[in-house]
């Protein structure tokens, strides 16, 4: 049995780093044993997933993590602008701290604010990028992975050379406004069972942008001030086999970024002394096994997790903004995964965490949390229906060392999907799921001094998703992937967090809010002739996210702020032996910076276009690979956050050699 | 020492005179009479839901409100934050703390001149100016920074800078004193500067009972200050007041006149104050005898379920009472919606109600002072 799944759909090959996605897959294999397997995840999972590989990177002429999420429908991105800017994910009108964001199969968690900052990711090492909405198709995941509303998944380069030399990538990026930034990439399989990897990346951006400010009826050319941004990032990773049935990955993991952060435009400065120095060290262990039979499998995790923050703004004397923040997280996991029988999987997962955060601030109370989260998981495949139901159950322990604590919380979250095949020679497939899940207040929400209140209530959350998904292909020269789903969402006591500047945030209670929507994504690809292709991939996402609270108000059942009705992407690329290119958008109509949606002030919809050519020339023993990027090649001015303008036109040019 | 206390506890009257629009000139004006013909509203606007700053203004004879004023007249904006402003002579001036600058302009609000505090000062000097009083032919504007700067009304050049205390907020003058009140960013130790225009001498005096003091009045030559105090973990409010400087035991202390109160306007020998501590379900109104040092309650109606009062002021002309109103969405006050005016005459009866713009912040009058 081979242990990576054939659950690819493969298509001609340009990129020269594409490697398996194994580390999800390789599980599938025991669940879909004696299952025709030949549909793609996104097709046949039953729950909306949409996945972007290394190769639709380069298809979709992705140039970051940012642009990858703009590809994903239902996924709300909040961009402070550049490559210095933070950029949060919300999925379908939820807030950002809906969303768990994991890096190779291992939550990453902010008690602080309890939003991940997703630009601390460059794509230089990333194998996938995956975004399950609702729950998961998968049943044997740890406790932590049921307990969001969505979860993105990270997953890192992971190939496991056949050969025992040393390999290497070097790349270095270079692109508009200062930017720079080498990668080093070193992987060895010191023997049969044993590989190594190590990279290294830096980034130096000045993030000095041109933009247009409009300030009644006057426009002016300005420039973003105060921007520039330091970073770097290391990690060694291990891979054991061990025994003929299990494997262990070691992660050691460390991040740097010295930024100065612009601040909102305003009219008639653009004087900013902010500064802000993010610190993240964590060192991670995922093991897993499986019996001879197959019929017992066993997983297990740990990780330890540092971060620290420093924020400085030079222009208060006395140092009354500056705070620094650390926090930690101890985190550790055990799945078992039963298989009594050849359509039934049950699992069992119990995780444990523990987070505390300290800060300089004199009002410092020092909380701390014990997380106990455990699932009893069910799934049933049988002929073309396939059943899946989790009942999950949060234990939260709440303690400050010094002053009030939060409340505890202890809740029962059940969520079911379906996915049924109607036709067992087409590869069309009907899903439908219910989560119910809730998200605690994050440290910030419960203890910040005067902003924080111990007495919140936690925020509840349904899902309801019913969805259609189709793949076909004619003769290996025609394919089609469609998935379409629509969706009700509700949320009680929900907290909805507007940005003053980066680092504070207003809490609005906004109380009710119900999400109606709809989306689709459809992807092609045609071959034209032996050595050409098209390929195409494209979204769009209707989402109507309104303020159910108060019947009274004025604003009851208008849309929240910064959620676009319409959101949409396309890409389409020419593959071909010279040089590969691709255009691409992606875009959303107007939204409204606040929830009363004052006149004057709503933000203009907008189009971003894209262009990339890359191609690929084997020299020597190795691989160089060139690729250039024109990046909002419109040149449209447009704000994602108000009064954060994103740059407007600018290139990125990558060369990288492999061996 | 002595010599500093005998300054703050009792004031020596000089020649020169300032106008804000809190305080009356205590000095005796037998030949000048005010007349007002409106009322200037600064509001504040709310750069979190994209939101800029604006002015209303009421005008008494026609009876209505003009807002977003500025923009109308100027084709721009104000920007982030406009805190402060006065009517000196024959210009407007509007401090807008989160763009730097010192907005000159006529009365029909038609842009003279801006001025940019960060260029005139120095980019930490001049950094978020803050309050505005008038007199000697100057605007005297204090900044974050830790500074008043004197900016002459004929050339618009700094004429002189005084390093004072910790984030300075309003200010008053007398004779040859400028008095500040340093709010230290309310973290309890607020302090009163005090300048000698004479020598340049400036003084920092930290005075018992002052922790946070926001504005500075100057009344039948004594010191008052409002005091916003603090909030401990529970948001109970402690130490904000309207509070006289005097000495005790050769020391110089801050007594509360009124105790509790966020705001607080001058008027022909009385202070009206009115407390509305953040997160409040109460806010009250008073009224101060100066004379009797007497506290009544304020006999003004302004229904809680619908507004939050943000700032309080008398017209110096009318006597009329002034309120800035937060409007109430969801039973808190809203930072993202239009506010209110409201004005009251002299036996407390409510004249005019009117709408302005968001984030609805001090209130000043447009007044004139003629030879009669």
């Amino acid at each position: 049995m081979a242990r990576i799944a054939v659950c690819l759909w493969l298509q001609p090959m340009a990129c020269c780093m594409l490697s398996a996605q194994q580390s999800a897959d390789s599980l599938h294999v025991h669940e879909l044993r004696g299952v025709e397997v030949s549909a793609r995840r996104e097709t046949m999972g039953t729950v909306p997933v949409r996945q972007v590989t290394r190769r639709d990177m380069l298809d979709m002429g992705i140039t970051d993590i940012a642009d990858a999420l703009h590809r994903m429908p239902g996924a709300n991105l909040r961009d402070y602008g550049g490559a210095g800017g933070m950029k949060t994910i919300g999925v379908r009108g939820f807030g950002a701290q809906h969303t768990g964001v994991s890096y190779d199969g291992v939550l990453l968690s902010d008690c602080q604010s309890g939003a991940i900052d997703v630009s601390r990711y460059s794509l230089d090492n990333v194998a996938s990028l995956l975004l399950a909405v609702g729950g998961s198709s998968d049943v044997f995941v740890s406790a932590r992975e049921a307990a969001s509303v969505a979860v993105f998944s990270i997953e890192t380069l992971r190939d496991v050379p056949k050969d025992k030399r040393a390999h290497m990538t070097t790349q270095l990026k270079q692109g508009s406004f200062g930017y720079v930034s080498p990668f080093v990439r070193y992987v060895h399989s010191l023997s049969e069972r044993v590989t190594v990897s190590a990279l290294g990346e830096y980034v130096y951006a000045e993030n000095d942008y041109p933009f247009t400010l409009r300030n009644g009826i006057y426009k002016t050319r300005e420039r973003r001030a105060n921007s520039r941004m330091n970073s770097g990032h290391g990690e060694v990773n291990l891979y054991l086999q061990t025994g003929s049935r299990g494997r262990l990955d070691g992660k050691l993991y460390y991040y740097d970024n010295d930024r100065q952060l612009p601040g909102i435009v305003k009219y008639y400065t653009n004087l900013s002394g902010e500064t802000l120095h993010d610190r993240n060290a964590f060192a991670q262990l995922n093991w897993q096994a499986h019996s001879p039979s197959g019929v017992w499998s066993w997983k297990a995790k740990g990780k330890f997790n540092w971060a620290s923050s420093s924020y400085r703004d030079a222009y208060y004397p006395g140092g009354v903004m500056d705070a620094d923040y650390w926090q930690r997280e101890a985190y550790g996991s055990v799945a078992v995964l039963f298989r009594p029988a050849e359509e039934w999987l049950v699992s069992y997962a119990a995780d444990y965490s523990f987070n505390n955060l300290n800060s300089s601030l004199k009002t410092d109370v020092r909380p701390f949390r014990h997380t106990v989260l455990q699932t009893l998981s069910a799934k049933y495949v049988f002929s073309r229906i396939t059943l899946l139901g989790r009942l999950l159950f949060s234990d939260y322990i709440n303690r400050a060392r010094v002053g009030a604590s939060a409340k505890n919380m202890r809740r029962w979250s059940p969520s079911l999907s379906v996915s049924y095949q109607p036709f067992a020679a087409e590869h069309f497939y009907i899903r439908a799921s219910y989560k119910n899940i809730f998200r605690a207040p994050t440290f910030n929400e419960s203890y910040f001094f005067h902003y924080g209140s111990t007495e919140l209530n936690p925020e509840l959350t349904d899902q309801y998703n019913l969805g259609l998904a189709w793949e076909k292909r004619w003769e290996n020269r025609v394919g089609v992937q469609l998935t379409i789903d629509g969706y009700l969402n509700h949320v009680r006591d929900k907290i909805v967090a507007v940005p003053y500047n980066m680092f504070i945030w207003t809490n609005v209670n906004v109380g009710k809010v119900e999400m109606k929507g709809i989306e689709g994504s459809l992807q092609g690809d045609y071959r034209v002739s032996a050595k050409q292709y098209l390929s195409f991939a494209g979204s769009y996402s209707y989402q109507q996210v309104s303020n159910h609270t108060d019947r009274e108000s004025p604003y009851y059942g208008k849309q929240i702020a910064y959620i676009p009705l319409h959101t949409a992407s396309a890409s389409l690329k020419w593959g071909n032996p010279w040089v590969d290119v691709v255009v691409h958008g992606t875009g959303v109509s107007s939204r409204w910076p606040n929830n009363e949606h004052h006149k004057g002030t709503k933000l203009d919809g907008y189009w971003d276009m894209g262009l990339t050519f890359s191609r690929s020339l084997p020299i020597y023993k190795g691989v160089l690979f060139l690729r250039g990027d024109v990046k909002n090649l419109l040149n449209r001015q447009y704000e994602i956050v108000g009064n954060y303008p994103m740059p407007g036109i600018s290139y990125q040019l990558v060369i990288s050699y492999n061996f | 020492m002595k010599k500093y206390l005998l300054s703050l506890a009792v004031l020596l009257v000089g020649a020169v005179s300032f106008t804000s629009c809190d305080n009356e000139e205590d000095t005796p004006q037998l030949h000048l009479v005010t007349t007002s013909n409106g009322a200037f509203v600064v509001c504040t606007g709310n750069m979190s839901g994209k939101i800029g700053g604006s002015i209303s203004y009421l005008d008494y004879k026609k009876g209505n409100m003009t807002n977003d004023a500025f923009i109308t007249a100027n084709g721009r904006g104000l920007g982030d934050t406009p805190n402060d402003g006065i009517v000196y002579g024959s210009k407007v001036y509007l401090v807008v703390t989160g763009e730097h600058t010192i907005e000159v302009m006529d009365k029909n609000l038609k842009s003279v001149k801006q001025i940019k505090t960060t260029d005139l000062l120095g980019k930490k000097e001049g950094n978020q100016p803050r309050h505005i009083i008038a007199g000697a032919g100057a605007i005297w504007v204090t900044t974050y920074g830790g500074y008043v700067a004197v900016v002459d009304t004929a050339t618009f050049k700094l004429r002189k800078s005084y390093k004072v205390g910790s984030y300075p907020e309003g200010l008053a003058g007398s004779g040859n004193n400028l008095f500040v009140a340093n709010s230290d960013y309310g973290k309890g130790n607020g302090t009163i500067s005090v300048i000698n225009l004479t020598t340049g001498k400036v003084d920092d005096h930290k005075i018992e009972g002052i922790k946070n003091p926001q504005e500075i009045y100057i009344v039948n030559h004594r010191l008052y200050v409002l005091d916003w105090g603090g909030y401990d973990a529970k948001y109970n409010q402690i130490g904000a007041g309207l509070k006289i400087l005097t000495e005790e035991n050769g020391k110089p202390v801050a007594k509360d006149v009124v105790k509790d109160a966020t705001g607080a306007a001058y008027y022909n020998g009385a202070f009206y104050t009115m407390n509305a501590p953040y997160g409040a379900s109460s806010v009250s109104y008073s009224k101060l005898d100066v004379n009797t040092q007497y506290v009544s309650p304020l006999s003004v109606t302004i229904d809680a379920k619908t507004y939050s009062p943000a700032s309080i002021a008398v017209d110096p002309a009318t006597g009329h009472l002034f309120f800035s109103l937060y409007k109430k969405v969801g039973g808190h006050a809203s930072y993202t919606t239009p506010g209110s005016l409201k004005e009251f005459d002299n036996y407390g009866k409510e004249v005019r109600s009117a709408e302005i713009g968001i984030g609805p912040g001090k209130i000043f009058f447009n007044t004139r002072i003629d030879w009669k």
